[in-house]
């Protein structure tokens, strides 16, 4: 065999192997193509309606969740008395002799207990030093100052000003002593 | 969807669905996937809305064609054995009927080409896709569609044929050596 007609021969041969023989009719092909499209087209819209719906709860529930009538109620302040509040430390029965050392112990323990807890309801204030009442001297002293005439009170106050030097006290001179002691002799 | 726009995506169709259809064939052999693959290449196309101010309607729906072609036969590759050669190696008069000549003659034609389509299957794909396109399309076109250049699209037409050659020439020394 020559080698043009097996070249003929297999391009024939080739044009049969790509010839797919009858082709489907075209407008079969466009009403199935628009129709798949159609129903994906649809498929894609309900997707997107059902998608949107869980977003729509999930953000519902978010809000809700949200809400502060929803949170767990806060526990409510109420303000407590300035005084110590007793505490009650339970030490149990006391023991006898054999027991006394571990009771002993038991109620130093409540002890220390019930001042902890009385140091911890004592209420904070807000100046130091904590405020208290004056002493009947300052009390003196300040009614001194209010009434006092001002030369007494610069007096007083130069005085204050030398009160750690020494007080000179000038020699007593009682002449009836004197001469009541001149008598007795 | 515009009633313009289903009027210029059904010309596209008309235009190009035996091309389109032909270029799934030669990658899959096989009437029914050929046919699932254009469809498929044509609905993508749609979906994009691509056919309009196309430049190269033809290369563009051979580009998909093939895409859509060649994913159908990877999955059918690890679904079970290869679509092609379904029908190769059965005696079909009625593909090779020609009223020039006699019934000896087309049982000897047929049989002889049912045996190359044969050799055709067993040729690499790499280079029986571009044979197989070669019919229907130039060297410019299959490049196009398969996304690879011109030149090798020449290099590997050409090592198809001529290893299609040495296998026709084995297979025909094999025969004469039978006879």
């Amino acid at each position: 065999m020559r080698g043009d007609d097996r070249d003929e021969r297999m391009d024939a041969a080739l044009r049969s192997y790509a010839d797919p023989g009858e082709i489907p009719e075209t407008r079969v092909v466009v009403a199935r193509v628009m129709g798949s499209a159609r129903s994906s087209e649809l498929q894609r819209k309900a997707l997107w309606v059902w998608g949107a719906a869980g977003l729509a709860a999930m953000l519902a529930v978010g809000v809700v969740w949200m809400m502060p009538s929803s949170r767990v109620p806060e526990i409510a302040w109420t303000p407590k008395a300035p005084g110590v509040a007793r505490v009650e430390v339970p030490l149990g029965e006391p023991r006898v002799d054999a027991e006394s050392a571990s009771v002993r112990s038991r109620a130093a323990v409540g002890a220390r207990g019930m001042r902890t807890a009385a140091a911890k309801q004592l209420p904070k204030l807000d100046s130091f030093p904590t405020p208290r009442p004056l002493s009947p001297e300052e009390e003196a002293l300040v009614s001194f100052a209010r009434q006092a005439p001002p030369g007494v009170k610069k007096a007083v106050i130069e005085d204050q000003q030398h009160w750690d030097q020494p007080i000179i006290v000038a020699d007593l001179r009682d002449p009836s002593l004197q001469a009541g002691g001149h008598q007795d002799q | 969807m515009r009633p313009e726009d289903e009027a210029a995506f059904t010309g596209l169709v008309e235009r190009q669905w035996r091309f389109a259809y032909r270029v799934a064939w030669a990658v899959l052999r096989n009437r029914q996937d050929a046919e699932d693959a254009a469809q498929e290449a044509f609905l993508k196309i749609l979906r994009a809305r691509a056919w309009q101010g196309l430049r190269d309607e033809k290369a563009f729906v051979a580009r998909i064609s093939w895409r859509a072609a060649v994913d159908r036969l990877r999955d059918s590759h690890s679904r079970r054995s290869p679509l092609r050669g379904q029908s190769g190696g059965e005696f079909e008069p009625e593909e090779v009927a020609d009223p020039t000549l006699g019934p000896e003659e087309i049982v000897v034609k047929a049989s002889w080409e049912a045996a190359v389509h044969h050799l055709i299957d067993s040729l690499p794909e790499e280079l029986r896709q571009p044979l197989a396109l070669s019919v229907e399309m130039n060297s410019r076109e299959i490049a196009a569609a398969m996304g690879i250049t011109e030149g090798t699209v020449r290099t590997r037409l050409m090592r198809a044929r001529a290893m299609l050659r040495e296998k026709i020439g084995a297979m025909e020394e094999r025969r004469y050596a039978w006879r």
